[in-house]
C-alpha cells in the first residue's frame, strides 16, 4: 500500500471501521513510512483534541423561559387576546372606513336640511325691525315709467301675452293691483325679495294658479294682488299667517318644482299667440275689475298689509 | 469488560430515555424538566458551534424544547431519544443558516463558544473550576481548537460535532442528518483532513 491510499484510510482507520485485512496493509506502512506515521499522530492529536472539548453549559435561564414559554402557550387566551388575534383586526379599517363616510354623509344631510329651514327662517327678524312694512310700502307704490298695470294693458285690447286666470284670483281674494317686477328667474328657487318670500314659476297655465289658489284657502291665507309687467310676467302675492308659513311653502315649492318639471317635457306656445285659456281669464278680469274697483282694492291692500304685518307672512309668486 | 460495562451504561441510559419519554408523553411536566436539565447544555453546545452567536444559540435550544414537549406525544421511540433532540436541534440550526444566508445580513456579534468562558459562567466547564491554571491553559487550547472548527463550512463541521465532539456512532449520525453512511464517511473524511492541518500548527 503506498502513502496516498493509506491517507485515503487513514479517518476509517481511527475509527476501527476497516476489515481485518484492509486494517493489517495499513498498519504495515504507518510502520514503514514515517510521513504517513506523523499524519496519523497528527489526526490522532486533533480528533484527543476535538474529543476533549466540553459540552458549554446553557445559560441558567433556558430551562425557566422553556416552562414559561409552554405557559403561555397553553394559557387559554383572553377575550382581548382572540379579538387581536382573530381576522376582524384585518377586516377592521375597511369597517371603520365604510362607517365613517356613512355617519358623515348622514352628518352632511342634516347640516344642509338645517341650513335650508334657517335660510327660510331668516326674514323673521327682519319682520320685526320694520323692514318688511318699508319694503310693503316700496312694493305697492304705483308703476314707474316704463311700467303698466296688467289691468291696463288688458283693457287696451290685450296687447301682450299673459298668464292665468287672474279675474279668478281676483274675484276670490278680491285685491287686485298692478306693478311691474322686473323678476328674471331662471330656477325654481325661493329668494328673499326685501323680505318677500320670492318664488319663482315658469309655469303660469291656470292649472298652476288653481292650485295654489287651493293651496292657499287651505293654510287660511289669500291672494292680496295680481301685477303684471311689460314683460307680460305676472305675480301673485300671496298673504299667509305665520302659523301656516311653514307648511304652505313647503307645499308652494313642491307644487312649483313638479309643474316646472312636467312644463319642461311640454311644447312652448308660439311667440305672440295667447291661448284661449289665457284668453278668457283675461277677459273675465277684464269684466271683473273696473279701475275704481282697482284704486279700492290697492287701498284696502295697502292698509291691511301694514296692519297685519307682523302676523302674516308675504309671499310673492313670479311667472317667468 | 470494557465492551460490557459499556452495554450497560448504554442500555442504563436508553432505560432511562425511554422512561423519560413515557414520563413526558403522558403530560410529566417534572419529567420534561428532568429532559431539558439532562440534555440542554448538549443541545446548546451544539447550536453555539453551529451558529457561533450566543443569542441564537439560546433561541434555538429553546425552540428545540418547547417542540420537543410540543410533539413528544408523536415520539414513537423507533430511535433513540437523544437522536431525536439532536435531529430537531441540528435541523433548527440548518434552517437558521440557512435563513441568515439567504437575508445576507452582518452577523450581531461573533461569539465563539470558547470566548464565552470569559463573559461569565457560560462555556464554562466542571472541571474548569478545580484547577484554574490547567483551566486557563485548556481554555486557551480549547479557545484554538473551536476557532479552528468554526472556520470549516457548516455540513462539515456538523459532522465532526456529532461523531469527534459528541462522540457518536455513524448510524446515528446518518439518522439525524438523514443522509447516506457513504456520505457521512466522506464528509468526515474531508474534515478531519483538514481540521487535521489546521490542529497541527497549535497542538
Amino acid at each position: 500500500m503506498n502513502c496516498t491510499k493509506t491517507q485515503e484510510y487513514l479517518s476509517s482507520y481511527y475509527d476501527d471501521l476497516l476489515e481485518e485485512d484492509l486494517r493489517s496493509l495499513v498498519e504495515t506502512h504507518l510502520s514503514t513510512c514515517d510521513n504517513c506515521r506523523k499524519d496519523y499522530d497528527a489526526l490522532r492529536n486533533a480528533l484527543s483534541a476535538l474529543a476533549s472539548l466540553e459540552d458549554v453549559k446553557a445559560p441558567k435561564e433556558l430551562i425557566k423561559e422553556v416552562n414559561l414559554r409552554i405557559d403561555r402557550s397553553q394559557k387559554k387566551p383572553s377575550l382581548w387576546e382572540r379579538i387581536f388575534s382573530s381576522r376582524i383586526l384585518i377586516i377592521a379599517p375597511q369597517v371603520a372606513s365604510v362607517a365613517l363616510f356613512i355617519v358623515m354623509g348622514v352628518l352632511v344631510y342634516h347640516m344642509y336640511g338645517m341650513f335650508t329651514r334657517l335660510d327660510d327662517q331668516n326674514i323673521a327678524p327682519a319682520k320685526r325691525s320694520g323692514k318688511i312694512s318699508m319694503s310693503i310700502d316700496r312694493d305697492l307704490e304705483e308703476p314707474q315709467a316704463g311700467e303698466s298695470s296688467s289691468l291696463v294693458d288688458a283693457t287696451r285690447g290685450l296687447q301682450r301675452p299673459s298668464g292665468g286666470f287672474a279675474s279668478t284670483m281676483a274675484s276670490r281674494s278680491s285685491r287686485v293691483t298692478g306693478k311691474l317686477d322686473k323678476a328674471s328667474r331662471s330656477k325654481a328657487e325661493v329668494r328673499k325679495d326685501d323680505d318677500i318670500e320670492v318664488v319663482p314659476c315658469r309655469n303660469d297655465s291656470e292649472d298652476m294658479d288653481a292650485r295654489i289658489e287651493r293651496l292657499v284657502t287651505r293654510w287660511n291665507g289669500n291672494i292680496v294682488r295680481l301685477k303684471r309687467g311689460p314683460e307680460a310676467k305676472r305675480e301673485l302675492l300671496i298673504r299667509i299667517p305665520m302659523s301656516s308659513y311653514p307648511n304652505f311653502m313647503g307645499r308652494l315649492k313642491r307644487v312649483v318644482d313638479e309643474k316646472e318639471k312636467l312644463k319642461e317635457t311640454r311644447k312652448a306656445p308660439a311667440k305672440g299667440k295667447i291661448r284661449p285659456m289665457m284668453l278668457r281669464s283675461m277677459k273675465s278680469m277684464q269684466e271683473d275689475a273696473s279701475p275704481d274697483e282697482v284704486q279700492n282694492v290697492q287701498e284696502q291692500t295697502k292698509t291691511e298689509a301694514k296692519e297685519s304685518i307682523s302676523e302674516v307672512k308675504l309671499i310673492k309668486v313670479v311667472y317667468e | 469488560m470494557e465492551d460490557m460495562e459499556a452495554v450497560l451504561k448504554n442500555t442504563r441510559i436508553l432505560d432511562e430515555d425511554t422512561e423519560l419519554a413515557r414520563e413526558c408523553r403522558q403530560g410529566s411536566r417534572e419529567a420534561f424538566n428532568r429532559l431539558v436539565y439532562k440534555y440542554q447544555d448538549r443541545i446548546y453546545s451544539i447550536a453555539l458551534r453551529m451558529m457561533q452567536n450566543t443569542e441564537e444559540a439560546k433561541d434555538i435550544a429553546q425552540d428545540v424544547f418547547f417542540s420537543v414537549y410540543k410533539s413528544i406525544k408523536r415520539f414513537r421511540g423507533d430511535s433513540k431519544l437523544a437522536t431525536w433532540l439532536y435531529r430537531i436541534a441540528v435541523n433548527a440550526c440548518i434552517n437558521k443558516l440557512k435563513s441568515k444566508s439567504r437575508k445576507q445580513t452582518q452577523p450581531i456579534e461573533e461569539t465563539s463558544p470558547a470566548k464565552m468562558g470569559e463573559a461569565g459562567q457560560e462555556g464554562t466547564t466542571s472541571s474548569e473550576i478545580s484547577d484554574p491554571h490547567k483551566a486557563l491553559e485548556r481554555k486557551d487550547l480549547g479557545q484554538k481548537i473551536e476557532g479552528e472548527l468554526a472556520k470549516l463550512p457548516p455540513e462539515s463541521r456538523i459532522v465532526v460535532l456529532l461523531r469527534d465532539v459528541q462522540g457518536m456512532s455513524y448510524e446515528e449520525i446518518e439518522k439525524i442528518l438523514g443522509i447516506p453512511d457513504g456520505t457521512v464517511k466522506s464528509r468526515l473524511h474531508r474534515a478531519r483532513l483538514e481540521l487535521k492541518k489546521r490542529l497541527k500548527k497549535i497542538l
